[in-house]
């Protein structure tokens, strides 16, 4: 079954024009396509210069992120069929815009950079694989479902007002390896994430939970690494 | 013009687990730049879902000998047996230090990485199904790529994300570096080095139907090709079994390893026809084909043209534990609970076996001989070793990209010292800068959307499954037309900003190049061999065609050479499952 | 910047919003207080605050000390580690006790006046 769908999208093209816009494009879609097939359609038909990123087209490289409808989400992801007939598109909030809908996600990722995001154990290897209860294995199975599309992040209204704030994706990365139980380095990791811009300034907004397209918790995450932090008597602040 | 300059002793194209994994190895012993058109973590690599093969023996008795068998049988005979065997040995100390790094493997109930049945995969030559791929879920792929990535991270090695590759310079018989733009602002980039790797991936995006990302378009295997480097085995392209109906999308062969069966419109479990021994697991070009067959026979559910992969009977929790994300992408796209009604599948473009010929320790080959390019390196889908032969086994590509990979970032390691610093003349640059300008200033009457559909739908209906001289000779008219329709694009974006519609230009006419050798390729080989079935001759002929199939640009046109497939230990016999 | 409303973020306004008039309130609180300088200027005090308008007042600052508590134990009860399951029952069972315990404190509050 297809139908007329409007994308009112926000543009921003620097070379033309310093500030954005908004452009309405009417397309005829099927109903189990995404929002995604809307863009490509509109770029291959009615505007070339729409831009936007995409990769895998479905859910996994995290390429797509952008708001829809007042909220962050994979356009891969979204069905045009579960939106109104007037789709609103913009790029995600709070990080500068390079064209239409591609931001600048350097901000976004240098808060990885600074929560140690990679297993640390400097014990010596043993001859086979190190040993992992299927419980402790659970224990970041969520976590490690995160495909870095920043739509969490940005979603986020203590990020919006601090822009030094690690925010949700970096605390659940930092989350992934504090609860490994191969990894060795909680104390130094909870150093890193326990100042004045790490986990306690989450506020448990969940914002980051309603738009995350991986369905992950990450309030839940980020509580169980401020109870750790209590546990071990990182206060932080300094 | 402004130029900006760059040294790194190692250039890494793409940033999946083979570059990836290379850079981990390179790291050690000098600069490394990796470039990816994409962020890293974006790489096509992190949708890889089932596992990745090693027989460690975690859950039941294996061995790498027996996984070699596999690979030789599954390969059809033409995967080389030296290099087979080096991956199949190499496998278990690769999967042990992929742990080591911190990839989080889903587990068995002792705590040792768990492993499940996987398409051709068998126990004593051909007996049984066995568990070989080791898996993170069905996210194996993606908890690799992380944790290659941010071992990357951890070592300094330096990205450079968002750079699209426009040139590998190869002069004098030697890599002089690589020519990129910085998509963000449209800058031109020189990088010399001593050493490149091409770890770019594969180009799906040549058929309609795939399972691979927008970005898999192929561009640096074209790149060398044009300069007159051959390409091999570019006629096997596997389409894999279950790719969800009209999307593409992949639906792990782990959903058959873990009990999903494929069954017809009358309800039969038609694989037990085909593959009498493993069923469901054969390898994929049985698979595909089998499938194709029933629908083409009538067969389909309800006569159309998809069949049904049934997860019905498979315990609720095995398919949340385990299939997690095949289980979201059947809900989300087609509306359908994999517990309570089958999903619709086709066969969907999946993996390219053939690629830039390389020896056992990645370096690429300039001809059948075995002579080499000084200092250019290629892992992962775009090269082939081969490894694969004429069909991959499922399990076995994230294997090939980590365990070359490494050997490639390894053999780069050891000749740095005796290499020389690249250069990059300045007419190349010059060159290249002018092919970029005049296609960002194209003012024709073509569009390169209408084009692209053009090439994917005419690849998809001459050059998929089944191949016949007829369809194919017609193929290669129409993509003579499509090049001089090519000449005469127009692009209504002129920016330098973030010019993705420029890219698209740029990797359309690296598709149109491949298609072309893929199309040849195939016309060439009279025979039918893994994933390679010709219907005009739909027998495998050893005596003529145990060989690789080497592709070269000439003046008139593409021409051929071959080389001898290695067999060592296996002598080719009757494929049967 | 505008971005579609979601209990969490609602429940962080309001708890927030309320926290900053509760300062307010407790500022001006003090500051009359301690400028009561006798017993008549007290009493005059008290007579003024009999004006139905401030009683009216009182009300809303009364409403918005629940919701400033109950939002403060919806958090609390978080961070200690009850299910994030439930952070939106919790948010909404806080509506129902703040208007609930206002509205009968608020009958009863009112009867004295009135």
């Amino acid at each position: 079954m297809s139908k007329f769908y409007t994308f009112r999208i926000k543009r921003y093209l620097p070379e033309e024009s310093p500030s954005s816009r908004w452009d309405e494009f009417r397309i005829k879609l099927e109903s189990m396509e995404r929002v995604l097939d809307g863009l490509i359609k509109i770029k291959e038909n009615l505007d070339g210069t729409l831009t936007f990123r995409k990769s895998c087209a479905h859910g996994v490289c995290g390429s797509c992120a952008m708001k829809i409808n007042g909220l962050n989400r994979l356009a891969c992801q979204t069905l045009v069929k579960d939106l109104p007939e007037l789709i609103e598109i913009e790029p995600l909030p709070s990080l500068p815009v390079i064209k239409d809908l591609v931001v600048d996600m350097t901000l976004f990722f240098e808060k990885n950079d600074r929560v140690l995001p990679y297993l640390i154990n400097d014990d010596p290897p043993p001859e086979r694989e190190r040993i992992q209860s299927q419980e402790d294995q659970h224990k970041i199975l969520e976590s490690i479902t995160c495909i870095m599309c920043g739509s969490c992040t940005t979603s986020c209204p203590v990020f919006w007002a601090d822009k030094e704030y690690l925010g949700p994706s970096a605390l659940l990365k930092a989350y992934r390896f504090l609860f490994d139980t191969r990894d060795k380095a909680t104390d130094s990791r909870l150093e890193r994430i326990t100042g004045e811009h790490g986990v306690w300034r989450c506020h448990s907004i969940f914002n980051c939970v309603e738009v995350c397209p991986k369905e992950i918790d990450i309030t839940k995450h980020i509580l169980k690494i401020k109870r750790l932090a209590v546990k071990k008597g990182f206060k932080g602040g300094d | 013009m402004e130029i900006n300059k760059h040294y790194f002793d190692t250039v890494i194209i793409g940033s999946g687990l083979a570059g990836c994994r290379a850079a981990i190895e390179c790291i050690n012993t000098g600069s490394v730049a990796v470039l990816s058109k994409l962020y890293p973590t974006r790489s096509h690599s992190t949708a890889a879902q089932g596992g990745i093969g090693a027989a460690l023996g975690n859950e039941e008795p294996d061995s790498p000998e027996w996984h070699t068998y596999d690979t030789v049988k599954g390969s059809d005979f033409l995967g080389d047996q030296d290099a087979i065997e080096i991956m199949c040995y190499d496998a278990i100390p690769t999967i042990i230090e992929l742990e080591h790094m911190g990839v989080p493997f889903s587990r068995t109930p002792e705590g040792k990485i768990a492993q499940r049945r996987f398409g051709g995969h068998t126990r004593d030559f051909g007996a049984a199904p066995v568990r070989r791929a080791c898996y993170s879920a069905d996210r194996t792929g993606h908890a690799v790529l992380f944790a290659l990535y941010e071992q990357c991270q951890l070592r300094g090695v330096r990205f450079f994300q968002e750079f699209q590759v426009l040139d590998i310079v190869v002069e004098n018989n030697s890599v002089q570096g690589i020519i990129a733009v910085n998509i963000k602002d449209g800058s031109l980039h020189v990088f010399e080095s001593k050493a490149v790797i091409i770890a770019s991936g594969g180009y799906g995006k040549i058929f309609k139907v795939t399972s691979n990302a927008y970005a898999s378009t192929g561009e640096c295997l074209s790149m060398l090709f044009r300069q007159g480097l051959p390409l091999e085995d570019m006629e096997f392209f596997q389409f894999h079994p279950t790719g969800l109906y009209g999307l593409g999308i992949l639906i792990t062969e782990g959903a058959r390893g873990e009990g999903g069966i494929l069954i017809n419109g009358k309800g039969e479990r038609f694989m037990e026809r085909y593959a009498p021994t493993i069923k469901d697991l054969a390898p994929r070009d049985m698979v595909s084909r089998a499938i194709l067959t029933e629908i083409r026979e009538g067969r389909g559910i309800n006569g159309k043209d998809y069949v049904y992969l049934d997860l019905r009977h498979v315990d609720k929790k095995i398919l949340e534990e385990r299939l997690p994300e095949i289980t979201t992408f059947s809900k989300i796209y087609m509306g359908i609970d994999p517990s309570e009604a089958p999903i619709p599948v086709v066969p969907t473009a999946h993996y390219a076996m053939g690629g830039i010929p390389t020896d056992i320790d990645g370096r690429v080959l300039k001809d059948v001989d075995g002579s080499v390019i000084y200092g250019l390196f290629a892992a992962g889908e775009c090269a082939c070793v081969s490894v694969h032969g004429a069909n991959r086994l499922g399990c076995n590509s994230l294997l090939d990209t980590v365990v070359f990979g490494r050997r490639a970032g390894k053999t780069a390691t050891q000749m740095l010292k005796d290499m020389q610093k690249g250069r990059v003349k300045k007419d190349r640059i010059d060159k290249t800068f002018e092919e970029i300008e005049n296609l960002r200033n194209a003012k024709g009457k073509e569009s390169i959307a209408s084009i692209r559909k053009d090439l994917q739908t005419t690849m998809m209906d001459k050059c998929s499954v089944f191949r016949i001289e007829k369809e194919l000779k017609e193929l290669l008219v129409e993509l003579e037309d499509l090049k001089t329709r090519f000449k005469e694009i127009s692009l209504t974006d002129r920016s330098k900003t973030f010019n993705t519609e420029l890219l698209e230009a740029i990797e359309l006419s690296h598709m149109i190049t491949l298609s072309e050798v893929v199309a040849q390729s195939a016309l060439v080989r009279t025979e039918s061999r893994g994933a390679h079935c010709r219907e005009d001759y739909p027998n495998r002929d050893d005596e003529n065609w145990l060989k690789h199939t080497f592709a070269f640009k000439s003046d008139r046109g593409i021409t051929f050479k071959y080389k001898p497939v290695k067999i060592t230990r296996f002598k080719p016999e009757e494929r049967k499952y | 910047m505008r971005y579609r409303w979601n209990t969490g973020s609602l429940a962080w306004l309001v708890h927030r919003i309320t926290g900053v008039i509760l300062t307010f309130y407790l500022i001006a609180h003090i500051f009359v207080l301690s400028h009561l300088k006798n017993p008549s200027a007290y009493d005059q005090l008290m007579n003024f605050m009999k004006n139905p308008i401030l009683k009216i007042g009182e009300l809303l600052l009364f409403a918005a000390v629940l919701i400033h508590v109950f939002a403060g134990i919806r958090i609390t009860l978080l961070e200690a580690g009850l299910s994030t399951k439930i952070q939106k029952p919790l948010a909404y069972l806080g509506v129902v006790a703040v208007a609930v315990i206002w509205i009968v404190c608020g009958f009863f509050f009112l009867m004295e006046v009135f």
